[in-house]
């Protein structure tokens, strides 16, 4: 098989990726082209083989981008098949383009019984601009409330494609999928570039082993690399030379080397994944081409969030474990961070909500590390009287307000598609997150498409949720950053019995400000158990105080009546209830409990 | 070692009497169904209980306290015998624990023959509903004749138990049981804020339990009330007419040793902690292999130190610096320093004593825990 494939001409090398909103189906498929083409007999074992992070498949959603090298034959001719699986969260939106820019057809995937939703759109104009192929697939057609003929009509409308072109197809049962491969080689080009030119790979992705160092993922456009070949990372300048390369198959399959219109891995002893960032170019040390691959960009966090060990002796292993996930995730960022209320910790910096939650998740399941995570914020851009400008990601680091011009905060382009019976409660939600309406358009008789630019800060807050629960499920969301814009947003600081607790203030806009800020001290009043004094919760701009409540003083923690047997019992009800105390953290001499800070998370922010 | 009065004496004795006519719907402590045959068992058993340890120890009680389970579930004659078992040439307060439904003109009257010179009553309510709920087998009525025949035989300290924080219960409820308590004019009134373990039957109506502050607000109806009727609270649950405290009582919250027997008993002595076993046939069984002082623990120093002033601080005096002094080689006021000041509203002191005010009584175990 290997001779074989090393055979194939130029002209016989398919380049694909599957695009699809969120659970459409895209993993799925990928398996039963797997099958199909004899990679694997029998896919059904492990559902989802590409996904092959333990987190993958539980979540049942693609994290990274994969790929896999498949052959196929027909009409006697040998064809080889590079398909790259993509994420389908907006969190990586960057990934995803970068993983289209390496292909040159795609598969638009819809589920039959959900119909084009909001990612199908944007990942479709995604790969109008990379000058993609695309052949519609309408996916799922086995389910009993499947909807082929409308979900065709959709397509028609939106592609303008006719409907014979339209691949109908049950990811899960394989029907359809082996006309849908020939369909892959009849429509889909083979990749321009010549192994001629100077040498242009785009890597769309990387990964760390701890074995091997980082597993460049890469995409070549024109001219070679071999191994031994001293390499260049175009954005870096930084040199390397290939120790392996190689295909993709189920395992890596070493070669000699990779030409134009391959796709394929190198492993060049890079030590960190940010060492070899998406979307940047590899070209030869000493023969470089001119212009690196269009797109790169550096990874830009969005969300940000302060993570604190929950026990102060786990400062040290959470250190390490950041290093580790960072080995792996060019797009994760932190620095040390210290807080009167928490100790130390770091500020991290992730993509976006899901993003922060996957961080989370593995610093707790892979390296046991129990952490408590401060309200997520976003990136101010402040402009000082004094004309300076400061970037805030960290709401204690916020400036005095009478020093303080204006602040731009990031806004988003946001397209929301929903059945018109739920198109009243979309706007109702959209306004009270301070959305502004820039466009509505049918998608067919029962759909639209919104287009709304919304603050950022006002989507990490359960806006998704919000989004389902009001549209019953059916709406979806997409969004991608469209500028810094001037707003009048505020400090709100949390008072514990007068005492600023840091790791609780917050920035958001002034018409939120007492919402939100009653609204937390609502949640601290519910989760901070009674002291032996009545304790104050505030929430304040500067020294004005915009809510308030009030934990009552404790009234009752009494062993009313104790018999001379029970003594034993009672020193060990105390030991228990001294313990209980000394997990808490003492603000404003108020016993805290740890679970305050992840309820105020929780405050809701309408 | 100090066993009460610095001679190696022990100087209080609790005998736990584990029978029961019928489980209350509230009761976690051990007690089984009362049978002639098992009572003889237990009485033989016990007999051989207090040999064994006055082989061990010279026990000369100040006090003697039945408690149950039904003390009253014995004939007096089968207490003095008890009684009888021990030297009681010292002898001061000698108390059992009675429920209504026995203390009949008789059974006060016989009683009073025996050396017995102290009866806690569990009248717990003056409520009919109240007794209901609690699964009381007697009426308030019988609550009010059983107190009366007591004072005809001649008792001259009777103890009333009284229990609030009762399912459904409100602040009228509690004003009226309280009413005819004080009406009776006891010499001493245990109070008990029902807690229910979540084995209990009563346990299914926690959610119908008044919440902490009514709780707390009817404890400070019982408390004003009673200190009107000129009852000193002289420790967290407990008030008495001059006089008329507890001894007993005031032996575990004074930190003294003492020695438990019968099933589920336990025990103070020298510097160990033991409890028997909460069962009539394993501790029968221990017995008759000569053994006493099951499960004994020792206090470590750090242990004994929190016992002692989370006792004594239950006691209206409160902790006694000069003794404290004396027994743990630090003065109290400068190990405890931070506490007291940070909790300067609810521990007070005067030259010789830190106590806690009574205010803070019902909140005891949030400060408690400060001394850990
Ligand atoms: N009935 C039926 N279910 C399918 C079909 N294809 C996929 N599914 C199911 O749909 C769900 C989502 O499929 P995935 O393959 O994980 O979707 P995905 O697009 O890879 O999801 P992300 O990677 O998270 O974007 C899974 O439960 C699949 O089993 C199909 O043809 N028929
Ligand atoms: S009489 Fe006393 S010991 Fe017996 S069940 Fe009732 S409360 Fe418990
Ligand atoms: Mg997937």
């Amino acid at each position: 098989m290997a001779l074989k494939v090393k055979q194939v001409k130029h002209e016989n090398i398919r380049n694909f990726c599957i695009i699809a909103h969120i659970d459409h189906g895209k993993s799925t498929l990928a398996d039963r082209l797997l099958e199909e083409t004899h990679v694997v007999e029998n896919a059904h074992a492990i559902d989802q083989i590409l996904d092959d992070m333990d987190l993958e498949r539980e979540r049942g959603i693609t994290i990274k981008s994969h790929a896999i090298r498949m052959t196929y034959e027909m009409d006697g001719e040998l064809y080889v098949m590079n398909l790259i699986d993509t994420p389908g969260h907006v969190d990586f939106a960057y990934e995803v383009s970068r993983s289209l820019a390496s292909c040159d057809g795609a598969l638009l995937l819809v589920d039959a019984s959900q119909g084009i939703e909001a990612q199908t759109m944007s990942n479709l104009y995604l790969a109008m601009d990379n000058d993609l192929e695309i052949i519609p697939v309408i996916n799922k057609i086995d389910l009993p409330k499947a909807d082929v003929e409308g979900t065709e009509h959709d397509i028609m409308e939106n592609l303008g494609v006719d409907a014979d072109m339209i691949y109908r197809i049950s990811a899960r049962t394989g029907q359809g999928v082996s006309a849908l491969l020939e369909g892959i080689v009849k429509h889909i080009p083979a990749p321009k570039g010549d192994a001629s030119n100077p040498t242009k790979a785009l890597i769309f992705d990387s990964y760390f082993d701890p074995y091997r160092g980082v597993i460049v993922l890469v995409r070549l456009f024109e001219g070679q690399l071999r191994k031994d070949d001293a390499i260049k990372l175009m954005s870096t300048d930084k040199r390397y030379e290939i120790e392996e390369i190689g295909y993709l198959g189920l395992k890596k399959e070493k070669a000699e080397g990779l030409r134009a219109g391959d796709v394929g891995y190198i492993i060049a002893n890079i030590k960190q994944v940010r060492d070899a960032r998406v979307g940047d170019t590899i070209t030869l040390f000493d023969a470089p081409c001119d212009e690196a691959m269009p797109g790169f960009e550096e990874p830009k966090p969005m969300v940000y969030s302060g993570i604190f060990p929950l026990d102060k002796e786990d400062h040290e292993s959470l250190r390490d474990s950041l290093g580790k996930l960072q080995l792996n995730d060019a797009a994760l960022s932190y620095e040390p961070e210290s807080s009167l209320a928490l100790g130390f910790g770091f500020r991290c910096g992730f993509l976006g909500m899901l993003h922060l939650e996957i961080i989370k998740e593995r610093l707790y399941r892979e390296y046991n590390v129990p952490i408590i995570a401060t309200t997520p914020s976003v990136k101010f851009l402040v402009t000082l009287t004094d004309g300076a400008q400061v970037v805030i990601y960290n709401p204690v680091d916020y400036p005095d307000p009478v020093k303080i011009d204006h602040v731009q905060e990031p806004i988003m382009d946001c397209e929301i598609i929903v059945p018109t019976d739920y198109v009243g409660n979309i706007m109702k939600l959209a306004q009270e997150r301070r959305g502004i309406q820039k466009d509505m358009q049918y998608i067919d008789e029962k759909r639209v498409s919104i287009h709304y630019e919304l603050p950022l800060i006002e989507i990490i807050f359960d806006f998704y949720d919000k989004l389902k629960s009001v549209s019953r499920g059916y709406a979806s969301l997409d969004y991608t950053f469209r500028e810094y814009r001037k707003s009048d947003v505020v400090k709100v600081d949390i008072l514990i019995n007068g005492e600023k607790v840091d790791a609780m203030s917050f920035i958001c806009h002034e018409s939120k400000a007492y919402n939100w800020g009653k609204s937390v001290t609502e949640k601290l009043q519910e989760v901070i158990p009674r002291q032996l004094y009545k304790v104050a919760l505030q929430a304040s701009i500067g020294s004005k105080i915009i809510a308030r409540s009030t934990i009552n003083a404790m009234r009752k923690n009494v062993t009313a009546k104790c018999y001379g047997g029970d003594i034993s019992r009672k020193r060990k009800l105390l030991e228990k209830q001294k313990a209980g105390k000394k997990r808490m953290k003492e603000i404003g001499s108020v016993q805290v409990p740890q679970e305050a800070f992840l309820e105020v998370l929780k405050a809701d922010r309408e | 070692m100090n066993n009460g009065d610095g001679k190696n004496i022990l100087r209080h004795v609790y005998i736990h009497v584990p029978f029961c006519e019928k489980k209350c719907a509230y009761c976690s402590f051990y007690s089984v169904k009362y049978q002639d045959d098992l009572k003889e068992k237990y009485i033989k058993a016990l007999y051989r209980e207090i040999e064994l340890f006055q082989e061990k120890y010279t026990i000369k009680p100040y006090t003697i306290y039945l408690g149950g389970g039904t003390p009253s579930l014995l004939d007096p004659t089968e207490i003095q015998e008890i009684l009888e078992k021990f030297y009681l040439m010292d002898f001061r307060e000698i108390t059992i624990e009675a429920n209504p439904q026995h203390l009949t003109h008789r059974y006060a009257r016989d009683l009073k023959k025996t050396l017995v010179n102290r009866v806690s009553v569990g009248t717990q309510s003056f409520r009919e509903i109240e007794l209901k709920t609690l699964g009381r087998i007697h009426t308030a009525r019988q609550n009010i004749k059983a107190y009366k025949n007591l004072r005809k035989a001649g008792f001259d300290n009777i103890s009333l138990d009284f229990m609030y924080g009762l399912p459904g219960q409100t602040m009228d409820d509690v004003a009226i049981s309280l009413q005819a308590l004080i009406k009776l004019d006891p010499d001493h009134i245990s109070t008990y804020c029902l807690s229910l373990d979540e084995s209990v039957p009563l346990y299914s109506q926690r959610n119908a339990i008044p919440d902490d502050d009514d709780v707390a607000a009817f404890y400070d109806l019982i408390r004003r009330n009673l200190n009107a009727a000129f009852f000193t609270q002289y420790e967290i649950s407990n008030f008495a007419r001059d006089g008329k405290h507890s001894q007993h009582n005031m032996c575990y919250w004074s930190d003294k040793r003492y020695l438990g027997f019968g099933p589920a008993a336990s025990g103070y002595v020298d510097q160990m902690r033991y409890a028997n076993p909460d069962d009539v046939d394993a501790w029968c069984a221990n017995i008759a292999e000569n053994r006493v002082m099951p499960n004994a623990h020792s206090l470590s120093y750090a242990e004994w130190e929190n016992e002692y002033i989370f006792l004594n601080l239950r006691k209206k005096e409160g902790i006694w610096l000069e003794d404290f002094e004396r027994t743990f080689g630090v003065p109290f006021t400068d190990k405890y320093m931070s506490v007291l000041n940070k909790y300067a509203d609810q521990l007070m002191r005067t030259p010789t004593h830190i106590f806690l005010r009574p205010e803070a009584y019902f909140v005891s175990n949030s400060l408690f825990t400060e001394f850990i």
